[in-house]
C-alpha cells in the first residue's frame, strides 16, 4: 500500500508522497509571516535555511482570503527541506499502486515534472505533486538579502510537529497542551477507515 | 498537372469539420480525417481535470475506461486561433498502434464515410502552422481533409 497526504489549493485536491513529509505546521503560528506572499520565501527552521514554496499562488488561485487553515508541509527531498504552503490539509489515504496513472506524455514538462502520476480516487482524478518539480520552474525570484529571511527557530520551535520522533515520547499532557500540534482526525470531518492517525504517520518517519 | 489518389485508411473513415474560423483556408470547409481504427468512441461528457504549467491546447486529463486519457484542442495543437463552438461537450476518443489515447472536444458534424474518398493531395498549406504535426492534407469536394500525425502529438512531440 502506498500513503499520500491529500491537501487543498483553493477547492482543488492534490496528493503528495506522505513518507516524504517530516513535518506540518500551521500557517498562522507563525508570527512573522501572516502571509506568504509571492512564488516562495526564504526561511530557516532549526539552523537550516529552506525555500518555502506559496502553491496557493503557484498552482493559480492567488489573491484569496486566508481563512486560518492553511498549513506548511515541510517535506524532505533527498536530504533537503523544503517547505510548500496549502490552503488546506484533507486526509491521509491508503492507497494501492494501481490506483496510480503516469501523467499522459502528451502533457511535458513542467507539467509532468511537478505532477508526475495521477491518482485514481474517489469517482476522481488527483495530481500527484512531486516536490523537486515546483523547483524546476522557471519562475524568476527576487534575490533576497540574509536580512529578509525569516528565521523561524525563535518562532515555531515548540510549535511544530516533528513526525521523526515517535508519538510515546509526547506525553498526553504535553498534546493536550499545545494547540499547535495537528492531528490528522482534525483534518477530516468524519470517520473514515483510511485515515491514518498521528501516531501511525510517525512510525513511517 | 496533379493526379487524382485516394486516401486508403480501410473501409470506413470519420470526418469532422474543424472549429475553426471560416475565412482560415480561403473560405474553404476544414474536416479532419481519422481511419475508423483510430476511433474508440464518441462521448458525451466528461470530468475534466485541468492540470497546470501544460500548453493551452491541452484541456487537462480525463477517466475514460479506467486509464487517464489527455483531453486536446486538435486545432489548438495545430496553431489555429480564434475558435468557435469551444464549449461542446461532445468528445472523440482516439488512438493510435502503439497504445496512445486522447480525446478530441469536436464539434456537430461528425460523419462516417465510406472509402476511397476521391482527392486530391495539397502540398502547401500556409494556413496550418504546424505543419510538422500533419500527415497529408487533400482537397476534395467539400474543402480540405486534414490528417494528423497522431502518434507525435500524443507522444508530446508537438512542443511550442
Amino acid at each position: 500500500m502506498i500513503k499520500l497526504l491529500l491537501f487543498r489549493i483553493g477547492e482543488k485536491r492534490y496528493g503528495l508522497s506522505l513518507p516524504s513529509v517530516q513535518t506540518i505546521i500551521k500557517t498562522d503560528s507563525l508570527s512573522g509571516i501572516t502571509t506568504i506572499k509571492g512564488f516562495s520565501q526564504t526561511c530557516k527552521i532549526n539552523n537550516q535555511k529552506l525555500i518555502l514554496y506559496n502553491l496557493n499562488y503557484i498552482l493559480g488561485t492567488a489573491q484569496k482570503q486566508q481563512s486560518g487553515s492553511e498549513k506548511i508541509i515541510l517535506v524532505n527531498i533527498s536530504g533537503q527541506l523544503m517547505g510548500l504552503s496549502v490552503d488546506r490539509l484533507d486526509k491521509v489515504v491508503s492507497i494501492s499502486e494501481d490506483q496510480l496513472a503516469y501523467l499522459p506524455a502528451v502533457c511535458q514538462s513542467p507539467a509532468s515534472d511537478c505532477f508526475p502520476q495521477v491518482l485514481r480516487y474517489d469517482h476522481s482524478l488527483i495530481l500527484i505533486l512531486a516536490p523537486q518539480g515546483i523547483e524546476k520552474l522557471e519562475v524568476l525570484m527576487p534575490e533576497e538579502s540574509e536580512d529578509e529571511i525569516i528565521d523561524l527557530i525563535d518562532i515555531v520551535e515548540d510549535e511544530f510537529i516533528n513526525l521523526v520522533f515517535p508519538t510515546s515520547q509526547i506525553s498526553k499532557e504535553d498534546q493536550d497542551d499545545d494547540e499547535d500540534i495537528i492531528e490528522l482526525t482534525e483534518i477530516v470531518e468524519e470517520e473514515d477507515d483510511e485515515i491514518i492517525e498521528l501516531t501511525q504517520i510517525a512510525e513511517i518517519g | 498537372m496533379r493526379k487524382n489518389k485516394s486516401i486508403d485508411q480501410g473501409l470506413k473513415g470519420l470526418i469532422f469539420p474543424a472549429m475553426i474560423p471560416d475565412e482560415t483556408a480561403g473560405r474553404q470547409k476544414v474536416y479532419f480525417f481519422f481511419s475508423i481504427q483510430q476511433i474508440g468512441d464518441i462521448i458525451r461528457e466528461v470530468n475534466l481535470y485541468p492540470v497546470p504549467f501544460t500548453p493551452s491546447y491541452l484541456e487537462g486529463v480525463a477517466e475514460w475506461q479506467n486509464e487517464v486519457i489527455p483531453v486536446l484542442s486538435i486545432e489548438k495543437v495545430l496553431g489555429f486561433r480564434g475558435l468557435k463552438n469551444t464549449t461542446s461537450n461532445r468528445f472523440l476518443m482516439v488512438r493510435t498502434g502503439n497504445g496512445q489515447q486522447g480525446l478530441l472536444r469536436v464539434g456537430a458534424g461528425l460523419r462516417i464515410l465510406a472509402l476511397p474518398i476521391p482527392c486530391t493531395p495539397v502540398s502547401s498549406a500556409d494556413w496550418i502552422s504546424r505543419i510538422d504535426l500533419i500527415r497529408g492534407i487533400y482537397k476534395w469536394k467539400e474543402g480540405f481533409l486534414v490528417i494528423v500525425n497522431l502518434d507525435s502529438i500524443l507522444k508530446g512531440e508537438n512542443k511550442l
